[in-house]
């Protein structure tokens, strides 16, 4: 029997990397187009809503959490604690006064008494604000009890 | 002797381009903001600065109450209820594009005590009204704030 004996050398292992870049890219794109900068981090229990609607990407927030502390941002940077509902009106004005139609959204806790959500919704009303958008998460089945 | 080079093979390495990105995913990803970007929109009335005339005018009124359940015009529903309430409020006869309307504005009067999540859940409702009883247009809901609705009074006690 002839044993027939490979001549050459061996071709070195490797991995072909280039297409996973590819992938990594392509994810990344995503991530960018989908980024979106968390203004408020209030911690708060969102009431449920079947109909909902889109927020512009540039609104201003108002959070009003379960302590009742009222934190303010004009969408740009991270939200600011306010100490008066009148701070609200101040802010708002400024904020209208740069941009007449910046859309405001309300981000308050669910079992918040409706008394403070009133004071901020009569501030932003004071201060000409044309849209107000409270901000809700999906009701779901389950929560049709 | 002649020694012959081994030539190389051109190759432009991108393993240390795929630690770079990888590195950028995790960063969006930690970053990135999974909230909530949607909600309920009302857009807010103007306020004339001119004198207006104001005429009483009949409307549905939801009242939510301290312990979160609802009083419409005064009795005592549950959101269920809501749609077969205001069927009866339909204008009769009168047909836009084939579907029936009603036009008494909705105004909802959360108390100062109630959860915020019962008001939601009224205007949420009232909302999916225009849905329900196959309405031509949506109800015209109005959310006044304490000092609307002091000042209306005022206005309307003057008359």
């Amino acid at each position: 029997m002839i044993r027939i004996r490979r001549v050459g050398r061996k071709p070195d292992p490797y991995i072909p990397t280039a297409t996973m870049a590819d992938i990594v890219f392509l994810l990344i794109i995503f991530f960018i187009v989908t980024y979106n900068i968390e203004v408020d981090k209030a911690k708060v229990q969102l009431p449920r809503t079947t109909v909902r609607t889109d927020v512009p990407r540039d609104a201003a927030y108002v959070s009003v959490d379960t302590e009742g502390i009222i934190r303010v941002s004009s969408g740009k940077e991270t939200s600011v604690p306010v100490s008066a509902v009148e701070e609200v009106q101040t802010f708002a004005q400024n904020v209208v006064a740069q941009t007449p139609d910046k859309p405001f959204v309300v981000k308050a806790d669910k079992n918040t008494r409706f008394q403070i959500i009133d004071k901020v919704l009569d501030a932003l009303k004071q201060a000409r604000v044309r849209t107000i958008f409270l901000l809700s998460e999906q009701r779901t089945v389950s929560d049709k009890t | 002797m002649k020694l012959e080079r081994r030539k190389v093979p051109p190759e432009i390495f991108t393993g240390s381009m795929a630690d770079v990105t990888f590195l950028l995913i995790i960063y969006f990803m930690v970053t990135m903001a999974f909230s909530a970007t949607k909600g309920l929109d009302f857009a807010v009335p103007k306020e004339e600065t001119t004198q207006v005339q104001l005429e009483r005018e009949e409307a549905v009124e939801v009242k939510v109450t301290p312990q979160g359940t609802y009083l419409v015009d005064g009795r005592p529903l549950a959101l269920s209820q809501f749609a077969d309430y205001l069927k009866g409020k339909v204008v009769p006869g009168k047909l836009i594009e084939g579907k029936p309307v009603i036009e008494k504005p909705v105004i909802l009067r959360p108390d100062p005590q109630a959860p915020y999540g019962a008001m939601m859940d009224a205007f949420d409702e009232l909302r999916q009204i225009k849905d329900k009883l196959g309405l031509a247009r949506d109800l015209n809901i109005s959310l006044p704030t304490q000092r609307e609705i002091e000042n209306l009074w005022g206005a309307l006690g003057a008359l």
